[in-house]
């Protein structure tokens, strides 16, 4: 008898504290979203056992320790986070960081990423949402890439956001980050997903972008602030990076590179795959290739691009260069610079040049914006 | 009776004057030597009584005391054997104690009487020297080092014995005549030898010519190494008082061979890369000079930079700004002259075929770690880098007639000229030694010019001491030109020299 009374209090006095700090608001999807080490797969199979977060979080201990398919660590975690959960002071921490939790369940929510059958519970974000009303491209290739992939990247990314395109992508090195830098410098909306939480900037020396992203678009997270950029976060981001766009732009990828991944979970989701072709024989652009091969589309110009997207052209960008005099010798060493990067002991012998003087007029262009120095004595066109 | 004769110590690359105070007096027979003597200078006592009697010299037992003064100057080295030898003689007055009066001795005994080669000679004789003396007594084998010092005579000799005669009758054993100045042939690779490769040939004829640190970057094979082996015969060969600066280090580290006194030659050292810091930049409980000092004059080949270990590297910081290595020891701190030109060579990736993505095996991430071994505070001390790009087939079995190491050694000469009248009476001697003040003087530009630097300082991320560098470089190439002002072209191409943390680090 008394034994009974006391688990109908235990019970009680649960149920009370869940009201307490749910605020009923997300209905746990929050507390369920910030558990450290628990992934999408996990939180699925609780949700398929117990219903809804709220279920979780009042279940028994002993119930929870049962559970099969959780690993030992996991379980500990989920009852650690259960015992000192605060919600509101949870909430305000987030809000002190600019970042607010969006449930799956809020009208918020990218409906495209509802399309997806595993579309993350919750999404921690650090500026804007991408407009479900707006298209969006994902933009992604090679972290190591060449001044030919840099190029592309920055160029489509500046016209397509010019054009009013949102550019999802990943803020890595490389192409990712370059094609957001250009979406942003042209005025457009760039969102990227990160493979850690959305308080950490990674890779480092994409501050930058970071900070313009926070203001200009959107950094985005299935991860819990404060969560590391662990190697096996990134796979399972790129599905989100997909899943937020209408189609997928591979700039320069090669064979067997995390950008294939990207474009075979963007197929499973039903998006369009382009790739931007390159050079038979190009590592670099091996993936590309053999995209194109599989039956991907190929990138012809931004605009046809656009009218796939339905948008017209805009006109927005015009060439920049048109005005530009170059003297005679200026003229000569630009004449022989291409997209692929070239080093100076060539651009002399092509020019007929001695390469002091080829090495001159590079830096007369390097200054007024016209080529990049890609590694020391290489250089391509901008 | 009381007596004394003067020797030296080393201090760094310096002599140090050292009395050597010998007295003999009644009392319990033994020897004693004090004045902050190390283990090897105490050992002298045993070498000289043995080396007496080997030498026929009987000695009344007596109580003998030796000291060194000044008494707070650590003393190492075995070279004051022979002045103590000599001060206990004159102290038992076998030889008159006038007779030392304005001469200096240094050598080693060995037990049978014969005198042997010390280590630091030629700064000796500099110190006796300024000290004021007439002559010199050295072991026979580092005369010919002494006879470089012109205005004091050396008197070579190679047993005790003939130390004895020559104090006492005055008389010098047979002196040798003095060796004349020669310049030694280099034996280094010749340009001709060198087929392609232009960027990079007139990147290090700027660097010898203003003797400005030079890097070489690019892909296994490319020719780096070769053409630092072709550096050393486009290098002018040193001024007299050049060469005796640098041979006074040779003869501190005892690198002076017996047959070949004097460095004629600018040094080249090329250290392997398992090189510890003190090798380097010197080092050693009694300091010694490291490779950079070594170097002093001439060039620090550094091949496979990134090899190296970074704390190696990073000692490197201080002296390729100052031209001096200074190294702190509880009795002393000394100073090592370490002006020289710092050649680096490496590749920019393990595999080493970044950036040429094509063959290139290396992740990202690898690239990045590999490229971090070099700091950037370093890089920034590169002047001239230069990438040495693939040779083609073609390039490569052409037949075509390379300019020689002669001709563009007499290019250099010509441009050392040029430095040389400009800077007269100030302390700098190639454009590279130029300071802040300096570059004002001389490395001035027209307006045009300096919107260039302007530009190129905001544009590419310039530092302060990488805008000084440029205008050193530039400085240097106008030079070339036999231009008396800096203009646009000579600017843009040492900007063109220049490496970017972000082409480095990508």
């Amino acid at each position: 008898m008394d034994k009974d009374k006391i688990v109908v209090e235990d019970y009680a006095a649960k149920e009370s504290r869940w009201e307490k700090t749910s605020g009923g608001k997300e209905d746990g999807w929050l507390w369920l979203c910030s558990v450290p080490g628990l992934y999408r797969t996990g939180k699925k199979a609780l949700l398929d056992y117990f219903g809804t977060p709220g279920e979780i979080f009042r279940a028994e201990q002993i119930e929870l320790e049962k559970l099969p398919f959780l690993r030992e660590q996991q379980k500990q975690q989920l009852l650690e986070s259960r015992k000192d959960w605060d919600q509101e002071k949870r909430m305000h921490i987030l809000q002190e960081q600019g970042i607010r939790f969006i449930s799956h369940e809020s009208c918020d929510y990218p409906k495209r990423l509802h399309e997806i059958c595993d579309y993350p519970y919750g999404l921690f974000v650090k500026g804007k949402l991408p407009s479900d009303e707006k298209p969006s491209v994902a933009v992604v290739g090679a972290r190591l890439c060449s001044s030919y992939g840099r190029h592309m990247a920055a160029g489509i990314a500046g016209e397509l956001a010019a054009a009013g395109v949102q550019i999802v992508s990943g803020m890595a090195r490389g192409v990712d980050g370059t094609a957001q830098k250009a979406a942003m410098d042209a005025g457009g909306e760039s969102f990227a997903v990160l493979g850690s939480g959305t308080d950490i900037c990674y890779p480092r020396e994409n501050r930058w972008i970071y900070e313009n992203l926070t203001e200009k678009g959107g950094v985005l997270s299935e991860y819990p602030p404060g969560t590391p950029p662990l190697p096996f976060h990134f796979p399972m981001r790129n599905r989100i990076i997909s899943g937020l766009s209408d189609l997928i732009l591979v700039a320069e990828a090669k064979d067997k590179s995390g950008s294939l991944i990207t474009a075979d979970l963007a197929l499973e989701q039903g998006r369009d795959v382009i790739a931007v072709p390159g050079r038979t024989g190009d590592v670099l652009s091996a993936g590309c290739n053999s995209l194109i091969d599989q039956g991907a589309g190929i990138f012809i110009s931004s605009e046809s691009l656009l009218e796939r997207l339905n948008l017209g052209k805009t006109g927005g960008t015009e060439l920049k260069k048109a005005n530009i005099t170059l003297e005679r010798e200026e003229n000569l060493v630009y004449s022989v610079l291409e997209f692929q990067t070239k080093n100076l002991q060539t651009i002399a012998d092509e020019t007929g040049l001695s390469p002091q003087e080829a090495g001159a007029v590079l830096v007369r262009l390097l200054l007024r914006g016209l080529v990049t120095e890609d590694a020391k004595n290489y250089y391509s066109k901008v | 009776m009381f007596s004394r004769i003067l020797s030296a110590a080393i201090c760094g690359i310096e002599g140090l004057p050292i009395q050597v105070e010998a007295d003999v007096s009644n009392g319990l027979p033994g020897f004693t030597m004090v004045g902050d003597v190390s283990a090897k200078v105490r050992e002298a006592q045993d070498r000289v009584m043995t080396a007496f009697r080997n030498s026929k010299i009987r000695l009344q037992p007596q109580r003998i005391t030796v000291n060194l003064s000044p008494a707070d100057v650590h003393k190492d080295g075995t070279g004051f054997d022979l002045p103590v030898a000599l001060a206990v003689l004159m102290a038992y007055q076998l030889i008159s104690p006038d007779a030392a009066r304005g001469v200096m001795a240094v050598g080693e005994l060995s037990l049978n009487g014969a005198v042997m080669g010390v280590r630091g000679v030629l700064p000796m004789v500099q110190a006796a020297k300024r000290a004021g003396c007439r002559a010199c007594i050295l072991p026979r084998e580092n005369q010919e080092e002494g006879d470089l010092i012109p205005g004091i005579e050396i008197i070579g000799v190679a047993s005790l014995e003939e130390a004895v005669s020559c104090l006492k009758d005055g008389k010098a054993p047979q002196n040798r005549e003095c060796t004349p100045y020669y310049i030694e042939e280099t034996q280094s690779l010749d340009f001709s030898c060198l087929n392609g490769q232009s960027v990079l040939r007139r990147a290090a004829e700027i660097a010898v010519s203003g003797r400005h640190n030079f890097l070489m970057v690019g892909p296994p094979g490319a020719g780096k190494s070769m053409l630092a082996k072709c550096v050393p015969g486009i290098l002018p060969p040193l001024t007299r008082e050049e060469s005796l600066e640098v041979s006074a280090i040779y003869s501190v580290a005892g690198l002076l061979p017996v047959s070949q006194p004097l460095v004629t030659r600018p040094p080249f050292r090329a250290p392997h890369h398992t090189i510890s810091a003190q090798a380097l930049a010197g080092g050693g409980r009694i300091p010694r000079p490291g490779e950079i000092s070594l170097a002093h004059k001439g060039v620090l080949f550094l091949d496979e930079l990134p090899e190296f270990r970074r704390e190696t590297l990073e000692v490197l910081r201080q002296p390729m700004e100052e031209k001096k290595v200074h190294i702190a020891r509880v009795h002393a701190n000394y100073v090592f002259p370490a002006d020289c030109m710092v050649l680096g060579a490496m590749n920019l990736c393990r595999c080493g075929y970044f950036p040429d993505l094509q063959h290139c095996t290396c992740s990202e991430q690898e690239i990045r770690r590999y490229q971090n071994r070099i700091s950037q505070p370093l890089l920034d001390r590169m002047d001239i880098c230069v990438e040495a790009g693939k040779v083609t087939y073609e390039e490569l079995t052409s037949v075509q007639e390379n300019e020689s190491s002669a001709t563009i050694q007499r290019r250099v000469e010509q441009v050392s000229r040029i430095q040389q009248e400009r800077y007269q009476g100030t302390r700098f001697r190639f454009n590279a030694d130029l300071d802040a003040e300096g570059i004002r003087q001389y490395c001035q530009i027209g307006e045009k010019e300096q919107s260039i630097l302007r530009e190129a300082y905001q544009k590419l991320g310039l530092t302060a001491r990488a805008c000084h560098r440029i205008l050193k470089v530039a400085r240097t190439i106008a030079d070339m030109e036999y231009k008396e002002k800096i203009q646009e072209d000579q600017l843009c191409e040492a900007i063109s020299y220049r490496i970017f943390e972000n082409q480095f680090r990508r």
